[in-house]
């Protein structure tokens, strides 16, 4: 099982309506795509590091998603590429970090419990779904 | 921050996974130009580091911090 946070920043022009029809519509094509949908944080509108599509400010809505492969996040970012109340977004699969750090707790736990453990496997999946 | 550290504070409060949503966490490693503070001044270890740049500029991508100030 996969767990992605999704972060979408939505144009400061929409009202509590349009941002909550998009936030419905988000999460009806994740759940249609197999994704459950864990929760969705709204951090309201907020003022951007620096202008984004000439945006000075942003709603920030933050979606965790559940699901064992990649399709929902497709469908969702392509969702928001050809969107235009979607300023900004940024999706980052938080499971492997996430997992990485438990593996490496439970070792300084148990130091010499086995002496000569083999080398981890070296994966290197790519840590993030996407970088726009 | 203090201009030097001696230790990483990530080491000390045992953080393994470094959040880019926390701002006002990540603020105290880029000073006025928005850079990203050096370990040598910071004090952070190679392992935090990494970590660290890596959520930076998530945050950058988020607008959540300047790429440049001033």
């Amino acid at each position: 099982m996969r767990e992605y946070e999704a972060i979408f920043i939505l144009a400061p022009t929409l009202d509590e309506e349009q941002i909550q029809t998009i936030i419905d519509s988000l999460s009806k094509a994740a759940e249609e795509r197999g994704a459950e949908v864990a929760n969705v944080d709204r951090w309201g509108r907020r003022r951007l590091a620096f202008p984004v599509k000439k945006h000075k400010d942003g709603h920030f809505v933050i979606f965790t998603l559940r699901a064992d492969s990649n399709d929902a996040v497709r469908e969702l970012e392509r969702r928001v590429k050809v969107s235009d109340s979607v300023i900004r977004f940024l999706t980052v699969r938080v499971d492997l970090e996430r997992k990485r750090a438990e593996g490496r707790k439970k070792k300084k736990e148990r130091p010499k419990a086995q002496p000569e453990t083999p080398a981890p496997a070296k994966g290197s999946a790519s840590r993030e779904a996407s970088h726009a | 921050m203090p201009r030097r550290r001696r230790f990483c504070k990530f080491c000390a409060d045992k953080i393994e996974y470094i959040d880019f949503k926390d701002v006002r966490m990540l603020n105290q490693y880029v000073p006025e130009r928005a850079k990203i503070s050096p370990r040598r001044l910071s004090g952070v270890c190679a392992p935090h580091q990494r970590k660290l740049k890596r959520a930076l500029k998530r945050a950058r991508h988020l607008a959540l911090l300047p790429y440049v100030s001033d």
